[in-house]
């Protein structure tokens, strides 16, 4: 398996997505940046402070880890290559578990840049954190790199069951649109502006489950559990759709 | 007779939908087999379980000596290269990395066969160009080349020369060709411009509506194709009285017809048969190519013969 991992692993280097998306990363983080340092030298009149730049990421990371990882899988269905993989003797578990790894990889890849970009404008731009220890700069940083890995493996897992089938774009770009509505929605019941959270009972235990367990809301706000939900909560998703996905895949056709 | 691969009552069905029906079929080694049949009629089912991307609804076959339930069937694909409807390229690599990426993909243990595989398929000179911006012909023959990573024993080409220009076919034939004969190796071409394959192919195999209608070797197909005057006769066995005073080469299809391999003289031949008693009620020169031979045996038959090899 470590051969076609190590093979896969060069074809998304090679790739140029893989690149585009490196570089729709750079420029959203500085773009944001320009904004938000025009909008304090010229209507604040204040000094900037790193918190409101170091963060950009996570607020695009679902789309763009989803599109990426989506983009990059389903190359391998439409140019034969999954197919070729088949011919050539590859096993259809270690093919699927390789493209699963690589999509995790993404993940971590694209929020590691991520992470340099937001350091280096942190550090040599903006008077420093106001909020934000070291230890929680970084726990937030590996919780969004833990999440970008997850969601880069589920992502990838249902190109694969779904055999490139056009209709993994729109479920993959769907799922990250109405999780992060959802998110919100749950966010802004949970923790509201204005007063105490109301909810009780079997809502309240929902709610706070997809706040605690669900990667995809884990970009939505800095982190506020135990690493250990955020642990958990990664792992269950990318165990789920790994396991569903190995079995989906191995009974599946390849045309 | 070795087979590279050869299959025991394959069928396969999609729901209600049957594409292939208890098909048998060999492959002997070192063969050049053109497989022969109509849009839709199984030729790219039987190649995709073949090639092991779906599993045969009944029946079993061996790829090369190995049963397709074995376990061990992945190792024996790794001495298999196929290009099944479109060459397995990656667009944003060059010829060169894509060799290397199958060379990864196999586990050889180094790429020294790249640069001789790129000369082979004539793009040596590609340096550090895309995949995405060769032309057909390059992306095809490309494909080829990736099918040859790892010195295959068995390559299967679906439509090798579709959309080629005329130097591109005759380049991807020759390129066929001399693996053939300097390699070895066995090839499965399927196609629908018959008079090309019939430039290289040594076997045939027919499939019409997912049933094997035929398989024969090329000898067998230029005997069947071969330049003849059919003559109907009163009496065949007269005629072979008559053909064998000649030295004249015939074979007898029925009780009073008989195809004659060589130019008759009309006059001639009447005069001596009507010497011997013999009337002949019609003579008609034939001359099939592979194209027409193919229309004359899947024409409207409803009887095909399943697997006659």
């Amino acid at each position: 398996m470590f051969r076609n991992l190590y093979a896969d692993t060069r074809n998304i280097i090679l790739c140029r997505a893989f690149r585009i998306a490196l570089g729709v990363i750079a420029v959203y983080q500085i773009f944001n940046f320009i904004i938000f340092k025009a909008l304090y030298v010229f209507f604040l009149k204040t000094a900037m402070d790193a918190d409101t730049v170091a963060f950009t990421f996570p607020s695009i990371a679902a789309f763009l880890v989803t599109a990426a990882t989506l983009f990059i899988s389903d190359r391998e269905f439409s140019n034969g290559c999954i197919r070729n993989k088949m011919i050539s003797g590859v096993k259809r578990t270690d093919a699927f578990l390789s493209a699963v790894f690589g999509g995790m990889l993404q993940g971590a890849i694209y929020s590691f840049f991520a992470f340099c970009i937001s350091t280096i404008m942190s550090l040599a731009f903006t008077v420093g954190f106001m909020d934000y220890s070291i230890p929680e700069f970084a726990n937030y940083w590996l919780v969004t790199t833990m999440a970008c890995m997850a969601i880069g493996a589920f992502s990838t897992s249902m190109v694969m069951s779904f055999g490139g089938s056009k209709l993994s774009y729109v479920i993959g770009l769907l799922l990250a649109f109405v999780l992060k509505v959802t998110d919100t929605f749950v966010l802004d019941k949970l923790y509201p502006e204005k007063g105490y959270c109301q909810l009780t009972g079997t809502k309240l235990m929902v709610y706070r489950f997809i706040d605690r367990f669900i990667p995809y809301s884990y970009l939505m706000e800095r982190p506020h559990y135990d690493f250990a939900s955020y642990v958990i909560g990664c792992g269950g998703l990318v165990i789920i759709s790994t396991v569903v996905g190995l079995i989906i895949f191995n009974n599946k056709e390849l045309h | 007779m070795e087979y590279v691969f050869k299959t025991n009552g394959i069928s396969k069905k999609y729901g209600k939908f049957t594409a292939l029906s208890d098909v048998n079929m060999e492959i002997p080694k070192g063969a050049i087999y053109g497989f022969v049949g109509k849009n839709g009629a199984g030729k790219t089912t039987l190649i995709r379980v073949m090639t092991g991307l779906q599993r045969p609804t009944e029946g079993s076959y061996e790829l090369m000596g190995k049963a397709n339930n074995d376990k061990d069937i992945a190792k024996v694909r790794r001495r298999m290269g196929a290009v099944v409807e479109s060459p397995a390229i990656y667009m944003d690599m060059s010829a060169r990395d894509n060799l290397i990426q199958q060379c990864l993909m196999l586990g050889l243990p180094d790429f020294k066969c790249v640069d001789e595989i790129l000369e082979l398929v004539g793009l040596a000179n590609t340096g550090k160009k895309k995949a995405r911006n060769f032309s057909l012909g390059m992306r095809q023959r490309l494909g080829i080349g990736v099918a040859l990573c790892g010195s295959p024993d068995f390559v299967v080409l679906d439509e090798p020369i579709n959309g080629l220009d005329p130097q591109g076919i005759i380049e991807v034939r020759e390129l066929i060709l001399k693996l053939n004969r300097e390699r070895g190796i066995t090839f499965l071409i399927s196609s629908h411009i018959l008079d090309e394959l019939a430039k290289v192919a040594t076997n045939y195999g027919f499939i019409d509506k997912g049933h094997i209608v035929r398989q024969m070797t090329s000898k067998e197909l230029a005997d069947e194709c071969r330049k003849s005057v059919r003559m109907k006769v009163s009496d065949v066995g007269i005629l072979s009285k008559i053909l064998e005073e000649k030295s004249l080469d015939y074979k007898v299809v029925d009780s009073n017809t008989a195809d004659v391999y060589a130019e008759l003289t009309f006059s001639d031949v009447a005069k001596d048969f009507e010497q011997a008693g013999c009337k002949i009620i019609n003579m008609q020169e034939r001359d099939e190519s592979l194209e027409a031979f193919y229309l004359s045996l899947l024409g409207g038959s409803e009887d095909v013969q399943k697997s006659v090899c």
